[in-house]
């Protein structure tokens, strides 16, 4: 198993009467696309402060690397890359600028490594042209190219494609799926666009109203979401026999009520029916469930 | 922490408010003795260039360490861009010093240079003169950087606190204000002098050259200003500054190591 990069344990943040973050516990290891998944207002933001040492939590310890003490937290920070809310940037200097200035406080000797990160983005030619005068999508593409600066083994990225078109929704997702699939960079993301969580990630956390409701990874949340048929008969067991043997289904699992859940031959319903009663075995429930990451997490928390 | 102050260097050498200081002080200072001078440009020489712009060389120093300070520890909170430094895996202590470093530094480098430039210029052309002793007030000069980091640390806190750059300008300003109103007006009252302990600095002690009499030098009668500076002044200046430095810095670095980031 991979090892534990970020190790969260019983992580709270109290502000005044509430709690913005409740009792959460959650470990990231090496190589994961973690995807954080909550409304506005749950939590993802503050989790991802604490992580960045921007917020104190109020409970809970923090793990890096296996180390929670502050040098240790700081040393581990120095090999990971953060880009909380808006990215920030000086108003009045060039993107070059900009990212000059992360070089030498973050203290990286290569002088290239500007240009190269300002090419990867796409802000190669804004020249001159102050942030101010930047659009959104410049802005966020902007807050990457700081975060890929010191060749981050970890990146913690929170909303990095709002603002983008769909142009550039693509060539993020693609490079960070390069650079998790090449560089091995580590990645936690949160986003509201969970059609483009569902194409990038590798593990969910859900959160909502401070709490971490559930972490799946993609295969448990594919099966969760996948299509598939729900059967109840009157004689289970036989029903299992009957679709192994007489239709080879091999995509199906045995609920712990002993239904059955049936993944493939979708669109030979009247098929599989008609093979279970030719061989006394009567359907009571034949039911289409057909989920996804957005109709999964709308389930979750309950239409909020 | 150096590459905190490398990089905040960086971006002072970049910011127009740094110029525009340079330029409305060396005017401030060298244009209206110019002017007064009525083209005889002979008499001023670097001790009468003191005596005319000695009280408004402790209102540049003054806006100085107020703008420099206040721009390089909390500009960058406005923005948020401060916070990028915790994220890049430096320590609360680093931040906090790194900045306090970078404003004393320049705050130092820019009153000296401001100070002495126009001094120095009229010192070459007209010479020292004959009414101050110039050893005695190179020694006051160099006495200076201890108000001058006193109120680095005072403006320091005060910007660590408001977290922000433009309203710890102008509280900043009014509490130096009022504190030297205050001072003048007590000192009135009780016929004390009281300048050290209460007021944002006492840089006006050291650049008080109101003591003077008349002598008699090269054939002309010429005032000649009192510019020892006795012990007391010395150590009250070290020691105050010093303390008051230590209190601020103190009581900074602690509101922020333990505050949360926006």
């Amino acid at each position: 198993m991979e090892e534990v990069i970020i190790d969260v344990r019983y992580l709270e943040k109290q502000y005044m009467k509430q709690k913005a973050v409740k009792n959460a516990s959650f470990q990231i290891r090496k190589g994961m696309i973690c995807g954080l998944i909550g409304p506005n207002g749950a939590g993802k933001t503050t989790i991802m402060k604490m992580l960045g040492g921007l917020v104190l939590p109020t409970e809970g310890r923090i793990f890096m690397y296996g180390d929670s003490t502050e040098k240790g937290l700081a040393q581990a920070r120095s090999r990971m890359s953060f880009m909380i809310e808006t990215p920030y940037a000086k108003e009045k200097m060039s993107a070059r600028e900009n990212l000059e200035k992360q070089r030498i406080q973050k203290g990286i000797p290569d002088k290239k490594r500007v240009d190269e990160v300002l090419e990867i983005v796409g802000l190669s030619d804004t020249g001159k042209k102050q942030v101010k005068n930047f659009s959104l999508g410049m802005r966020q593409r902007l807050g990457i190219a700081n975060a890929l600066l010191a060749k981050p083994e970890v990146m913690v990225m929170d909303e990095p494609i709002n603002g983008l078109d769909p142009e550039g929704i693509v060539e993020i997702r693609e490079l960070l799926l390069r650079l998790n699939r090449e560089e091995h960079i580590t990645i936690i993301i949160s986003s509201h666009i969970l059609t483009e969580l569902s194409l990038l990630c590798s593990d969910y956390i859900f959160i909502h109203h401070g709490e971490l409701m559930q972490t799946l990874s993609v295969d448990e949340l594919h099966k969760i979401c996948k299509q598939y048929y729900h059967i109840h008969t009157d004689n289970d067991t036989m029903a299992v026999a009957v679709l192994q043997e007489k239709l080879g289904v091999a995509e199906f699992d045995v609920e712990e009520d002993g239904s059955i859940r049936l993944y493939e031959r979708l669109e030979d319903m009247r098929l599989v029916s008609k093979t279970l009663y030719d061989h006394g075995v009567i359907p009571l429930e034949l039911n289409l469930h057909e989920a996804n990451l957005e109709q999964y997490y709308m389930d979750m928390v309950g239409g909020e | 922490m150096w590459n905190i102050i490398k990089a905040q260097n960086y971006q002072m050498k970049k910011d127009i408010m740094v110029v525009l200081l340079a330029i409305c002080g060396l005017v401030l200072l060298i244009v209206p003795n110019v002017l007064d001078s009525s083209g005889d440009m002979d008499g001023l020489t670097g001790s009468v260039y003191l005596l005319q712009t000695s009280e408004l060389l402790l209102l540049i120093f003054s806006i100085i360490c107020l703008l420099l300070t206040c721009r390089i520890c909390g500009w960058d909170y406005m923005d948020k861009t401060i916070n990028y430094e915790i994220l890049s895996g430096h320590s609360r202590k680093e931040v906090y010093w790194g900045r306090i470093v970078t404003s004393g530094i320049w705050s130092v480098v820019f009153c000296y240079v401001l100070g002495l430039l126009p001094l120095f210029i009229f010192t070459i052309v007209n010479g020292w003169g004959v009414n101050m002793n110039m050893g005695n007030v190179m020694f006051r000069y160099a006495l200076m950087i201890f108000p001058i980091l006193r109120m680095v640390c005072e403006f320091a806190l005060l910007t660590f606190l408001l977290r922000n750059c433009y309203g710890a300008m102008v509280i900043g300003w009014t509490l130096f204000a009022l504190s030297m109103i205050g001072v003048m007006f007590v000192e009135e009252l009780t016929d004390t002098e009281w300048k050290l302990q209460l007021a944002y600095t006492n840089m006006s002690m050291l650049f008080d050259f109101s003591h003077g009499r008349l002598g008699y030098v090269g054939g002309e009668d010429v005032m000649i200003y009192e510019t020892a500076v006795d012990l007391q002044t010395v150590l009250g200046t070290i020691g105050v500054s010093l303390l008051v430095s230590a209190v601020c810095l103190a009581l900074g670095y602690l509101y922020y190591k333990k505050s949360d980031q926006r």
